[in-house]
């Protein structure tokens, strides 16, 4: 990403982040759940981002998998940690919503398991990267398919299984006063995923031009002994 | 240099959040009831150890404030971000110097 796109996304990013308790108070509340519905405005957006950094970390394990690309294993490393990120977010706001509108943090419902699971995959992910030793991009690689192939069933399952969570037609049937703010918070959160994602990428190039640089310096060395 | 500064804007949104408290203040949840709770039957009597019969004062603590909860996901999020954001901007920063150090051993042979 050129450097000034990159800066433009990060000031509409904090911009969106900072002005985004405006627009959320000022909605109307919601009549069963009341003022806490309010959470939902940054829960969705947050499993959104989740579900897109688990397909840019499986699109780039495949690359990786397919082709040996470094690009594609710097990309599903990024996205793997951006799953991870976002996921807590679900997962710590999901549950302070749960305790007004159920009553309890937490139940085993079929959503929240598996949006759970999704969460561990990726950690999985990342620990299988950093301790995995040799075979571990590999191996993490095929972690991230996996994972990746738990979004669909996460989606689906409000409208498979019996389950208390809100439907995902909740969305398309916001009311007007409701939808501007929910959409301007998924937008805020897509630059700042986008913006997060250039800056785990350029860690990964600085770090790929150090391992490069090592071998050059271990070649000197060899050549000189 | 741009990595610390695209942080730096990024550690800017909950000065904006929190700038206008006024404007942005929320509204009053609506007052909800809470469930009035069921009785307890103790039939071991007052002087047992164990379980303590429930009484209604014991219950006030049970209702959390809707906004409380709003106000904690909205501040997790943003910590969470804000965190990861300077955790990456860190990272980056020993790569680079790393980076340098070895280009001058490098170049001093």
């Amino acid at each position: 990403m050129k450097r000034p796109l990159l800066i433009l996304f990060a000031v509409l990013a904090a911009a969106g982040l900072g002005y985004a308790p405006q627009l959320i108070f000022g909605a109307p509340i919601e009549s069963t759940m009341g003022f806490v519905q309010k959470i939902f405005y940054f829960h969705v957006p947050s499993a959104f981002m989740t579900f897109l950094g688990a397909f840019v970390s499986a699109g780039g394990a495949i690359w990786y998998l397919v082709n040996g690309s470094p690009r594609g294993d710097r990309l599903a490393v990024a996205g793997a940690e951006l799953t991870v990120l976002f996921g807590i977010c679900v997962l710590v706001t999901g549950p302070l919503w749960a305790r007004k509108a159920w009553g309890t943090y937490w139940r085993w419902d079929v959503r929240l398991t598996t949006s759970l699971l999704l969460w561990m995959i990726f950690l999985a992910y990342l620990f299988a990267r950093r301790y995995g030793g040799a075979g571990a991009k590999r191996l993490s690689a095929g972690l991230a398919v996996f994972g990746a192939a738990d979004v669909p069933l996460i989606y689906i399952s409000v409208s498979v299984w019996r389950s208390i969570h809100p439907k995902t037609s909740v969305v398309s049937t916001l009311g007007p006063g409701m939808r501007g703010p929910f959409w301007f918070c998924v937008a805020s959160f897509l630059f700042l995923f986008l913006v997060l994602l250039e800056l785990r990428l350029a860690l990964e190039r600085s770090r790929a031009r150090l391992d490069e640089l090592h071998l050059a310096v271990e070649d000197h060395l060899d050549a000189n002994s | 240099m741009t990595n610390i500064l695209v942080v730096l804007v990024l550690c800017c949104a909950p000065l904006v959040a929190f700038a206008d408290d006024d404007g942005g203040a929320p509204a009053a949840a609506p007052a909800v009831k809470p469930p009035s709770p069921p009785a307890v039957l103790d039939p071991r009597g007052d002087g047992d150890e164990g379980f303590e019969k429930v009484d209604g004062s014991m219950l006030k603590g049970e209702s959390i404030p809707a906004d409380r909860l709003v106000g904690a996901a909205y501040g997790f999020i943003l910590l969470a971000f804000v965190t990861y954001a300077v955790s990456v901007a860190l990272r980056g920063r020993r790569v680079e110097e790393e980076l340098d150090a070895l280009r001058k051993k490098l170049e001093g042979k």
